[in-house]
Formats: structure tokens, C-alpha cells, sequence
């Protein structure tokens, strides 16, 4: 992974105005310098590139419309539809963007996709390649719930692989949700870029999980690791998740947009990739 | 030639040594009038103390003794900067305010002038900011009304664009009156340029982001005004400098109607409609100048 990442970046910033030859140089030097002990599981299983324009792919991704009950649970603001204006994919990226306009009640729409009867597994790394948006109140995330519908939210249980708020550019967080520790009592942690913001640059977010644990990864750094032990209530990570990913407006996590809130907001997707834990 | 100059600094900030050889050999095929900055890229203006060639001149009816060097009251290191305002009917100046202005460097690598500061008691400085060498002064920057507390805190103020910063001479200025007719005192430390990576989202403006439509006549002449430059910070901030001309491109859409120039200085020659916008870095300003000439 690490090294597919490093050769973009190289291709897209400076590849063109060098040779072939020294950018073949430089990407190696900079790949055997790396130590990849973040990311061990290698055998895909699903993966979205986002290389056809278009609406995204209707046989991985279905979505949430409209408003939910009580803002998706937060307050949020944002009517979330499918239209264009909304969600689409363009030049490689899947691109969410959330938009001032009143639309059926709402102030605010937005985007939320997710892979629920279409893609859920337990276990391995999730992955995906994203240069966020910013600004008070604007509320992006990369996520999965549990699959069972048997149960409720929280019991089913949540892994926020990236959740940020736009007012703090820097800082994105990862977290557990489950019986007894969800909401203000998630199991949380939080990485801070040094000399670095989530919106200028495309950055990896993803997780790496196994039973009764849950790595947490941004770009090449491993910055928590979640277990049962650390929860406060059962581990309820030892089954199927499907994938959600969003960009909302407003809502208790970050609070209103105010008058300096610059809309439109765009989060970027460069891809998702699912990979078996292959240690099982 | 200041496309090329740009071309290069973006290209330096990349990527490592060793290809800023590469980069400059490609480039000088480009133009044979590209000269490559020579002057000094240090960033630290005072740490502990005057970094080399910084004068000190004092503003014209300032109290010239304001400013001393304090080994006493530091964030950190050996010294620090130490302003003394002056009371209200102070005989030696009625506020303070100098610039320090040095020989010229290159501040295209810095995104911003950073301190740490702190008042005898809560205060608010009038200006502060860089810029100011008592020339042309093209470049220059200041924040108005920096509040400062009694306990070191860090300030940030950003560059517009730091790709124009290719020969300042004008590394730091200020200038403070009493606060309700009170003297007091307040110190900086740790002066310096710094390359925060943590500057982003510039949202630049001209005409306060309106966009006017005016009537003019051939030979009317109007200066594009309320230029700014907004930029956010690493904690959520939008900071948005009242930003000189020189930082920005003027272009206008008919040149046979009216042509702007690097100041911003709008002149109507002839009949029909052109509209004035401009850009910072690439970056389009918020407002707009149509002009309606018959």
C-alpha cells in the first residue's frame, strides 16, 4: 500500500516535470526507507478505484436519503440525497459535497453512501484515500455499523475508521461504539498532522481488524490500538460490518456552520479497499 | 520571469536536494533572464537575539527608547524584546512603533511570522506585522488590534502569498499607543519566520468580494480597493489580512475598453465592457469590477 502511495504522490506532483528514470530513483529510495508494519493483511476483496464517471457503482453502493430520524440521531442538518449535485464520480475521485440550499426543509444536502446488503465482512483492513473538506460544522466520516438487524444501535456497534470536524483541520479521530460506551462514552482516540492539514492533501485513513482488536492507521502511522479489554461494555466487533461514508452538516459532534463556513464543501474519495485478514 | 521565479519555489518546497539541481537545470533552458535568488532564506529575526544586519529605526514622533533587549522576562532562551509604551503626554513620544528592517532576504519558504508575546497587562496593539522597510513597501502586512494577555501566548501572521516575498527588507514592524491614556509594557519572543504547513484555504478579495458595476467614460481612471487575503489556520481560524496590490495579478477581460495595472490602478480607453478580477497564487478573488464605457 504504502508504496503505491508514495508513487502517486511522486506521479501527480512533480512526476511529469522529470524524467522517468529519476522519479524510478527517488520512489524506491523513499519505499526502502519505509517500515510497513501498519498494514499486514494483502488480499482484496472488494475496492472501489472511482475510475468511471458517473454515479458511483450501484453494486457496492446504496444510500441513505433524506434526514433520518432526529438528524441521523446527532441534529445533523443536511438532507441527504443521490443527485449529482450531491455525490458523483469524476476524474478518479468519488467526490461528496455538501451544499447551503434549502431542499425539502433542510438548509443543507449532502451525500451518505453505504455498502449495507451489498458488501459486508468481518475482520481485515479497511482502507480509503481521502482529501477532506473544512470549516466550522462540516462533518465527514468513513465508517462501518454491524450488519445484524436484530438489534438497535448501539448493540449492533459502530468503527469510525475517520471522523473530523472541519473547524479543526488537523485532527481526525477514531473510535468504538457499542453497549454502553456509545455516543460522549465512545472508546476514542484522536491524531493530530504536525506541520500537515487533512485538507489540502490527500491522506490514507484505515484500520486493521481482528477478532477482539482494532488497529487504527493514518497514511504510515499505526496511532491506537482498540481491544476488548478496553471497552467498557461486550465486544460486539466479532461479526459482519458494512461500510458508510458521509460528509454532514452541523449536528452535536461539531456543532452549526457559521457566516464564515464556506460552501460548497467537497470531500474526495480516491478509493476503498477492503482486504481480508488473512492471518484467520 | 515571475511565473518562472514561482515554478521554482513550488517545486523546491517538494521535493529534496537533489532535485533542485534537476529543477534549476530545467528552467534555465526556459529563459536566459532568470536570476536565482542569492539572499539570505534565514527566518529568525529575533530569538535571542538581533539576527545578523537587523537595524532598528523608531517611527517619527514614536519614543525612541521603547524598544530594549530583556534577559529578564523570556519564553524562552536568554532574551527577549521589550517594549515600553508610553503614558498619555509622554514628553519623549506619544506611542511606540519602529520597524526592523535588515538587507533583504528571500522568505519564499515561510508561510508566516510567528511570536510568542505577552503585556504587563491585558492590551490590544494598534498594527503589527512585516513588511515595512520605509520604501516602496509592497508587500507590507499588519494586523490590527493583536490582543494580547499577561501570560506568552504564540501569534500567528500569515503571509498572502509567499511566493512574492523573494527580496524583503522589511522583517517585522509595530506601532502601540496607550491603552486609555496608560502606559504598560509588553514583550515578544522567539521572532522569527516559520514554514507552519498548517496555512491553508486562501480566499482572496478585491472591492470587499462585491462585484460593482460602474458607468465610466473613456480616460476615467479607478484604483480597485478593499484587497484582502483570508487564510485558515491550524486551529479553525480564518485570518483575513488587509493585503496590498502588489500581492495580487489584476487582469481585465477587454483591453481595448480598459487595462488595470500592477497597483490595481484601473484606466477606461474605449467603448464597451470589460470586467476587472484578479487572483492571488492562482486563486481567484472574491469581487469584481464591470465597467459600461460609450
Amino acid at each position: 500500500m504504502r508504496k503505491t502511495y508514495i508513487k502517486k504522490w511522486f506521479t501527480t506532483s512533480v512526476g511529469l516535470l522529470f524524467g522517468s528514470l529519476s522519479l524510478y530513483l527517488i520512489t524506491i529510495s523513499c519505499a526502502n526507507d519505509d517500515t510497513q508494519t501498519v498494514a499486514n493483511f494483502n488480499e482484496i476483496t472488494m475496492q472501489d478505484e472511482f475510475n468511471i464517471d458517473g454515479a458511483p457503482n450501484s453494486s457496492i453502493w446504496g444510500f441513505d436519503i433524506g434526514t433520518g430520524n432526529n438528524g441521523w440521531g446527532n441534529q445533523e442538518l443536511q438532507f441527504y440525497t443521490d443527485r449529482s449535485e450531491n455525490v458523483k464520480v469524476e476524474n478518479g475521485v468519488l467526490s461528496i459535497t455538501a451544499r447551503a440550499e434549502n431542499f425539502n426543509g433542510s438548509s443543507f444536502t449532502s451525500s451518505r453512501l453505504l455498502t449495507r446488503n451489498k458488501f459486508e465482512q468481518s475482520y481485515g483492513r479497511f482502507e480509503a484515500r481521502i482529501k477532506l473538506p473544512f470549516g466550522q460544522g462540516i462533518w465527514p466520516a468513513f465508517w462501518l455499523l454491524g450488519a445484524r438487524e436484530d438489534a438497535p444501535w448501539p448493540e449492533i456497534g459502530e468503527i469510525d475508521i475517520m471522523e473530523y470536524r472541519g473547524q479543526n483541520p488537523t485532527v481526525i479521530l477514531g473510535s468504538v461504539h457499542g453497549p454502553g460506551y456509545s455516543a460522549g462514552e465512545a472508546i476514542s482516540k484522536s491524531f493530530t498532522l504536525e506541520n500537515d492539514r487533512f485538507d489540502t492533501d490527500f491522506h490514507v485513513f484505515g484500520i486493521e481488524w481482528g477478532p477482539n482488536y482494532i488497529n487504527y492507521y493514518v497514511d504510515d502511522v499505526l496511532y491506537n490500538q482498540i481491544t476488548s479489554e478496553d471497552v467498557t461494555g461486550d465486544w460486539v466487533f466479532n461479526a459482519p460490518f458494512y461500510i458508510l461514508i458521509n460528509v454532514a452538516v452541523g449536528g452535536n459532534f461539531v456543532g452549526s456552520p457559521n457566516a464564515e463556513t464556506r460552501f460548497p464543501q467537497t470531500m474526495e474519495v480516491d478509493y476503498i479497499r477492503v482486504y481480508k485478514n488473512d492471518n484467520l | 520571469m515571475m511565473k518562472s521565479r514561482r515554478h521554482i519555489n513550488t517545486k523546491v518546497t517538494l521535493v529534496l536536494g537533489i532535485i533542485l539541481s534537476l529543477t534549476l537545470g530545467c528552467e534555465r533552458e526556459t529563459s536566459e533572464n532568470v536570476t536565482f535568488a542569492t539572499f539570505s532564506n534565514d527566518g529568525r529575526i529575533f530569538i535571542d537575539s538581533f539576527s545578523p544586519g537587523l537595524e532598528y529605526l523608531p517611527f517619527a514622533g514614536s519614543k525612541f527608547e521603547a524598544f530594549t533587549v530583556d534577559t529578564d522576562e523570556v519564553f524562552q532562551g536568554a532574551a527577549s524584546m521589550r517594549f515600553d509604551v508610553p503614558n498619555f503626554g509622554d514628553p519623549d513620544g506619544s506611542f511606540a512603533g519602529a520597524i526592523f528592517p535588515n538587507d533583504g532576504r528571500d522568505l519564499t519558504d515561510f508561510d508566516a511570522l510567528t511570536f510568542y508575546a505577552k503585556a504587563s497587562v491585558a492590551a490590544t496593539i494598534n498594527e503589527i506585522g512585516y513588511g515595512d522597510s520605509f520604501g516602496e513597501n509592497r508587500f507590507l502586512v499588519g494586523t490590527s488590534n493583536l490582543r494580547l494577555t499577561t501570560n506568552w501566548r504564540k501569534y500567528i501572521i500569515p503571509i498572502p502569498d509567499p511566493s512574492k516575498l523573494t527580496f524583503e527588507r522589511g522583517m517585522f514592524w509595530y506601532a502601540e499607543g496607550p491603552e486609555e491614556g496608560n502606559g504598560y509594557t509588553f514583550w515578544i519572543d522567539e521572532l522569527q519566520f516559520e514554514k507552519l504547513g498548517t496555512i491553508a484555504q486562501p480566499n482572496p478579495a478585491i472591492l470587499s468580494g462585491e462585484d460593482r458595476v460602474r458607468d465610466l467614460s473613456a480616460g476615467s481612471v479607478i484604483t480597485i480597493d478593499g484587497l484582502s487575503q483570508t487564510l485558515n489556520l491550524a486551529d479553525g481560524s480564518n485570518v483575513t489580512l488587509a493585503t496590498p496590490p502588489s500581492y495580487f495579478n489584476f487582469s481585465s477581460s477587454n483591453a481595448t475598453v480598459a487595462h488595470v495595472n500592477d497597483l490595481g490602478v484601473v484606466t477606461v480607453i474605449g467603448s464597451g465592457t470589460a470586467e476587472i478580477t484578479a487572483t492571488i497564487a492562482g486563486v481567484a478573488a472574491r469581487g469584481s469590477l464591470t465597467i459600461n464605457s460609450n
